[in-house]
């Protein structure tokens, strides 16, 4: 074998695997009971600080010992506390563990602990520390999060932020953590100018609507881009306000647009200025739209309605109905009323989205563009051909099928909701053959006196919380 | 050289390419090496050298100019002519460049490797990647009509890309990704794509609707093809393109660091470490094909005033063993220039300093071949900081100066203007005719042995026709063996006699908590340890939830 060399077989390397694995478990169990030995007895010092540190820096996500090292510093500092040498020091480690395990919660956090009980950080260094990370991993998302913490302390300026995120967003757009920290940024730089319900400015959102169909186009697969302009176009969660208000002799309903929990929310109802706090979640859970006031009441010509909710004030009249029901109900708002320029901007999109479906036609993401395009348009000129596309898409992607059935549902019904609620009508609304499978805004739909689903072979009932209520004759 | 051995297994003339190949994956086989070189350098026609150097060895070509065919031949060097007006081009003249001499790295055969090509393939399979290191290729360009323009090949790039709507964008998306989805055999086709092999990749291209703008990133660029390229090779070639992209850089090349000389010396190391022998600067007279005591042929031959036999002989297309007839061979029509701005100006070039490496290939019209222009910068170790080195090679047609004109006369200027920022002035240029291999055509067939010989560089960008050359030759000589397996990592190794010992067991910074508990005699901590051990024995429950402390650790 001379000249050779001697390489390891595979037995062999496992064998010297297996004992590192038993000798690593051996300094563990050695080393946890120092630790452990050494809190009890308070020997707060340099010794356990570094036993903490040998474990930690093969293994950060041992939160017990990050809580340890804590209580450890802050005995050893006790005396000086202006001293930062100590502080300075385990800045240094949680680095050399972010090395190991750059999405280590615990270090990350144990970062935050220091900055914030040293008696000098360094906020700026922070600051430089993230823009390195987010370099090796554009995508992690525990540094984005100390990056927001972090610029907040060094006072960045939002204008600085925002073209670090664009510079993000350009090399690599699959990137949730980004698209959202633009989210956050655009309305402080570039606030809606009228309408403090919307979050950014016309001018602006043309310009972002223009990025995030670029984004769409090149790789439709990518779905960061797809929520993105979700949010652009307003699809995110309602604002909150009162839906509707009904009042019979047995009980009294109240519904808002989102789901609330009374009590915890801090939400005051007050009837004609009268604050009763005899309110039930009309399923029996914590938080619901629908919210019912069973006594005795009179029905009178009008009722006030006023809700404080946030330091805001909500209100609604309602007007006697009929000699059995005083009855209060706002339209719903489906989505933004965007300005001219934002609508040219939304029609050069959708007539690029048909030229693709020229060559195409089979295309998901673009029948979705196109149909979600159309309804911020205006949703209620374009709703057969919207339905059209969700028809197609059924077939094209039968992954998603239920989701196109519903999304379907929701937009028959918000045609019937604007109907039922412009027309005045109260006692009936007729929901029949409509091929629904689920029905939304039941919050909008409880003032009806009855309400036909026949011939909805596919329904699910549970969606029907209506049907909870008294007085709410449901038919299926 | 007295304790040199006298016989081996193989001996490998030329330290080109191809040769140190052989000359590494005979000798991780446990074959004997013998590894020489006229030169007193590595490399031959594949070494790279420091602008004195390059000077001089085209000077020495050019007066050796014989009618030999494995000659670089048709050599000029000129000098921009400072005069008095124009003393210096932004800071630099010829004096000030020879001064800097040793900053460059000068290849007479520039390659590009695909990021998931043959090469960086066999460099991590061999394990030979740790002897060298590489630069991804900074930017792509493409040229319409004279004008530059940065090709679009990332996915980051097309979604960032001005001139592309967004209609074409996902065109240019979609076709990309059938094409890397394609399969010939797919029953679904119709999904993909429906189209003859022999069918042309650009009729594929308009019958998918792909605008002019396009086919022209895809066909010219990104295939480095024509009008005449065939489906199939389109399809291969954008398949390499966008698997290697995204794997080291943005986009799918590679250049090696301090140039590609660099390239068969690190086969030459892996031959070394496992006990090759290298001497330089040697000639070789008296070669005979003998018989040796047991009946076999083998090769002798006169280093000096020494005989040694070798069962094997490799050699290079630079060697004079050469039998010139058997082995049919081309040129590469090559230029090099020294510029003191990146091609293109500022509207390819938006950081100042023009990239590290950029590549631009041009069709050359009414031919099947193009230009491929390497440009490096700095970054790469090859020049000072401040000069640009340009690299044009095509295959040989009428003549070095004569292919490269058109392209030259686009893209570069010979005298000097300080408001045109596009056209670089070329301070230094040397055109010469480098030799080169034919693909297609079958060099191993027709060797026999003991004395083979390697074909030289094949016009291509890389070097994967090189490589399968290579793996031809080596299953030939020695088709039971295999061809450069995977060379051990340092610490599989075993030094001397060491046996299962802590020192092959790496704790990282736990080391010390054993180590310390050790020494520390029958204190308390000894105890639990023992304690733990018996447990171990005794209980192999408690096994399983050591593994699970175990895995704690392991996490990290």
């Amino acid at each position: 074998m001379h000249g050779r060399l001697k390489v390891r077989t595979s037995a062999e390397e496992a064998a010297r695997k297996k004992k590192e694995q038993d000798l690593k478990a051996k300094a563990y169990r050695i080393g946890m009971d120092k630790i452990f030995s050494l809190r009890s007895s308070e020997s707060f010092g340099s010794e356990l600080l570094e036993l903490t540190g040998k474990i930690l820096s093969v293994n950060p996500d041992l939160s017990t010992l990050w809580n340890i090292r804590r209580e450890c510093i802050l005995k050893m500092t006790e005396e000086n506390k202006e001293d930062s040498t100590l502080f300075d020091r385990d800045l240094g480690f949680t680095e050399l563990c972010l090395q190991i395990q750059p999405k280590s919660y615990g270090a990350w956090h144990h970062r935050s602990w220091i900055l914030e009980n040293s008696p000098k950080p360094d906020w700026d260094k922070e600051v430089n520390l993230c823009k390195l990370y987010l370099k090796k991993d554009e995508r992690n998302f525990h540094c984005w999060d100390y990056r927001r913490y972090v610029v907040k302390k060094a006072n960045v300026s939002a204008e600085k932020e925002f073209e670090f995120c664009d510079d993000k967003i350009q090399k690599n757009f699959s990137n949730y953590s980004s698209w959202f920290y633009r989210s956050q940024l655009l309305p402080i730089l570039h606030p809606h100018e009228s309408d403090q319900s919307r979050p950014i400015s016309e001018e602006k959102l043309k310009e972002e609507l223009e990025i995030v169909i670029t984004a769409a186009f090149t790789d439709p697969n990518d779905s960061s881009a797809w929520f993105y302009q979700r949010y652009l176009l307003g699809y995110s969660d309602p604002k909150f306000d009162i839906a509707c208000f009904k009042l019979i002799k047995q009980h009294m309903i109240i519904a808002f647009t989102k789901a609330v929990d009374l009590n915890r929310d801090k939400i005051s109802i007050f009837i004609d200025n009268n604050c009763d706090s005899q309110w039930m979640a009309i399923s029996g859970n914590k938080s619901d739209c629908i919210w019912i006031n069973r006594g005795d009441f009179e029905i009178t010509d009008e009722i006030l309605i006023k809700v404080t909710h946030a330091d805001q004030e909500y209100s609604l009249t309602a007007k006697k109905y009929d000699k059995s029901a005083v009855i209060g109900c706002k339209l719903p708002s489906f989505g933004y009323e965007f300005g001219i320029a934002v609508k040219e901007e939304l029609k050069n999109q959708l007539e690029s989205c048909n030229q693709l479906l020229e060559f195409e036609p089979d295309s998901k993401f673009t029948l979705l563009t196109a149909a979600l395009l159309m309804r911020s348009l205006d949703r209620f000129h374009y709703h057969e051909e919207t339905l059209e596309y969700l028809k197609k898409l059924q077939t094209v992607d039968p992954l998603r099928y239920g989701y196109y059935r519903d999304l379907a549902s929701k937009w028959i019904l918000e045609v019937k909701l604007k109907e039922f609620v412009e027309s005045g009508k109260y006692e009936k609304i007729d929901l029949t053959a409509l091929d629904l499978t689920t029905v939304y805004y039941n919050q909008f739909l409880v003032i009806a006196n009855e309400i036909d689903l026949r011939e909805n072979p596919a329904l699910n009932k549970n969606s029907c919380k209506f049907s909870l209520v008294e007085g709410c004759n449901v038919s299926f | 050289m007295n304790d040199l051995p006298k016989e081996f297994d193989l001996c490998v003339i030329g330290t080109g390419f191809q040769e140190s190949v052989i000359a590494a994956a005979a000798s991780r086989v446990g074959k004997s090496v013998l590894h020489i070189d006229q030169n007193e350098f590595y490399g031959g026609f594949w070494s790279s050298y420091n602008l004195e150097n390059f000077m001089n060895h085209l000077e020495v070509n050019k007066a050796e100019e014989t009618d030999k065919m494995c000659k670089i031949r048709n050599v000029n060097q000129q000098w921009y002519e400072f005069t008095d007006e124009i003393p210096e081009i932004n800071e630099w003249n010829k004096e000030k460049i020879i001064k800097d001499s040793r900053r460059f790295n000068i290849d007479l055969i520039p390659k590009l490797n695909y990021c998931n090509g043959k090469l960086v393939d066999l460099l991590i399979s061999s394990n030979i990647c740790r002897y060298t290191e590489f630069r991804a290729v900074d930017k792509v360009l493409t040229a319409r009509n004279g004008q530059l323009d940065i090709v679009p090949g990332s996915r980051a790039d097309i979604f960032t890309k001005k001139n592309v709507s967004i209609v074409e964008k996902r065109l240019l998306m979609k076709f990309i990704t059938q094409c890397v989805e394609y399969k010939a055999d797919d029953e679904k086709k119709e999904e993909t794509f429906d189209f003859p092999d022999d069918g042309k990749f650009i009729d594929l291209m308009r019958q998918q609707k792909l605008t002019d703008n396009l086919i022209h990133y895809i066909l010219y660029s990104m295939c480095m093809g024509n009008d005449e390229t065939t489906f199939k090779e389109g399809l291969d070639k954008i398949r390499m393109y966008l698997t290697s992209i995204g794997r080291y850089g943005n986009t799918p090349y590679l250049f090696p660091m301090f140039g590609c000389g660099e390239i068969p010396q690190c086969f030459c190391r892996l031959c070394a470490v496992f006990g090759g022998i290298y001497w330089l600067g040697q000639h070789v007279s008296d070669v005979n094909i003998i018989d040796s005591d047991n009946d076999e042929k083998v090769v002798k031959m006169k280093f000096g005033d020494e005989f040694i036999t070798s069962k094997k002989l490799v050699c290079g297309l630079d060697s004079n063993l050469l039998d010139i007839n058997a082995y049919p061979t081309s040129h590469i029509s090559r230029a090099v220039f020294i510029t003191t701005k990146p091609v293109g100006g500022s509207s390819v070039n938006s950081e100042l300093d023009g990239g590290g490496v950029v590549l631009l290939y041009h069709p050359i019209e009414g031919s099947s071949d193009g230009v491929t222009m390497i440009q490096l910068s700095h970054f790469t170790s090859c020049i000072s900081k401040g000069l640009y080195l340009v690299h044009l090679s095509t295959p040989f047609k009428k003549g070095a100066q004569n292919d490269l004109k058109d392209f030259v006369n686009t893209f570069f200027r010979e005298d000097y203007s300080s408001d045109d920022d596009t056209k670089p002035t070329v301070i230094y240029s040397a055109y010469f005719e480098v030799p080169s291999s034919i693909k297609g055509h079958n060099y191993v067939d027709s060797q026999n042995g003991p004395i083979f010989y390697c074909c030289g560089s094949f016009a291509e960008l890389d070097y994967d026709e090189s490589i399968r050359q290579s793996r031809l030759l080596y299953s030939k000589m020695y088709p039971d063996d295999d061809f450069l397996p995977k060379a051990p990592e340092p610490e599989e190794i075993i030094i001397g006699d060491e046996d299962e010992t802590n020192s092959s067991v790496n704790l990282g910074a736990l080391a010390d908590l054993v180590i310390e508990n050790d020494k520390s005699g029958d204190n308390e901590g000894q105890e639990t340890v023992n304690d733990d051990i018996k447990a171990e024995n005794e209980h192999p429950v408690d096994e399983n939830k050591d593994t699970e402390s175990t895995n704690d650790i392991e996490k990290a």
